[in-house]
């Protein structure tokens, strides 16, 4: 597991050889699965400057992508017109943070120093990969350790990956509550 | 301008809100015509995959919440499956409720 230190208000992230293409690698995977089909500057650039969709934004219909971008409210026009109102920006947002994430992780020498303004969104960019890992997983309250499955189970690699990104995220969270 | 009640052209309870800034009649005990709006709250759901640790830190982050009323808040959304986080306004609830969805964390806002 790479290392994870405290200097100061900075995380020091270091990241083995073998971590640095694998955290990369997730996180270009999601930016991508999260990049708007079609950006709203291509139709209103008006809309595209205050963060807007000119149309209605469709619901996803993955299910991970629904997880990421959720409804705001119960009610279906309530739900639609906050999505047609803040879409562009939660994607933007999340891929901002994702981009950042592979910057980090592809960086010369594999040490990473995750400054004050950045860890928020280093941690939100790790926790939208494990919740779209946990929707693929099926993850319940009672998540299995992979451990637990068999050599030849098929999600056992990504089950390997959901625990490795967890254990990063609780070890940040962990060194900013001061525990 | 004053209205005086017998003069006014509505029924005698509307009149007063127009002599009256909104902000007092808001607060006023005997205006018996605006109810004060019932407030919005903003819920975060219960998902097995956030980590009790960073719920309890996004809630201190965002909301300037202590760690105690923090780990209370998250708790009660691991043990009861919702917490109200916030309340105010609808425009603030929604405010909370995108900066929530950045974070990863499942919220809805609604009427209380």
């Amino acid at each position: 597991m790479a290392g994870i230190q405290r200097d100061g208000d900075v995380i020091v992230l270091r990241l083995a050889a073998e971590e640095r293409p694998f955290l990369a690698s997730f996180a270009a995977g999601l930016a991508e699965l999260l990049e708007p089909s079609d950006s709203p500057a291509e139709t209103d650039p008006l809309a595209a400057l205050v963060g807007m969709s000119a149309g209605p934004v469709d619901k996803p219909e993955d299910p991970a992508l629904r997880r990421l971008l959720p409804d705001a409210y119960a009610d279906a026009d309530g739900a639609a017109e906050f999505r047609r109102l803040t879409d562009a920006d939660l994607r933007a947002t999340k891929v901002a943070n994702l981009r950042r994430i592979v910057d980090g992780a592809t960086a010369a020498g594999g040490v990473v120093r995750i400054a004050p303004d950045e860890v928020d969104g280093w941690l939100a960019g790790i926790n939208d990969i494990r919740l779209v890992m946990g929707e693929r997983l099926e993850i319940t309250e009672d998540v299995e350790h992979p451990d637990d499955l068999d050599a030849d189970d098929p999600r056992l690699p990504l089950l390997w990956a959901y625990y490795w990104f967890s254990e990063l995220q609780e070890r940040i969270v962990d060194l900013l509550l001061g525990d | 301008m004053k209205v005086e009640p017998d003069s006014a052209p509505w029924p005698v309870p509307y009149a007063r809100p127009v002599t009256i800034a909104p902000e007092h009649v808001r607060h006023s005990e005997t205006d018996e015509v605006e109810e004060p709006e019932r407030p919005w709250v903003t819920i975060v759901w219960n998902d097995p995959v956030n980590l009790m640790s960073y719920v309890t830190y996004v809630f201190q982050k965002l909301f300037g919440y202590d760690r105690e009323k923090a780990t209370k808040l998250m708790l009660d959304v691991h043990h009861k499956g919702r917490a109200a986080v916030t309340t105010g306004s609808r425009e603030q609830m929604e405010h909370d409720v995108a900066r929530l969805h950045a974070a990863g964390l499942w919220a809805t806002l609604q009427q209380d």
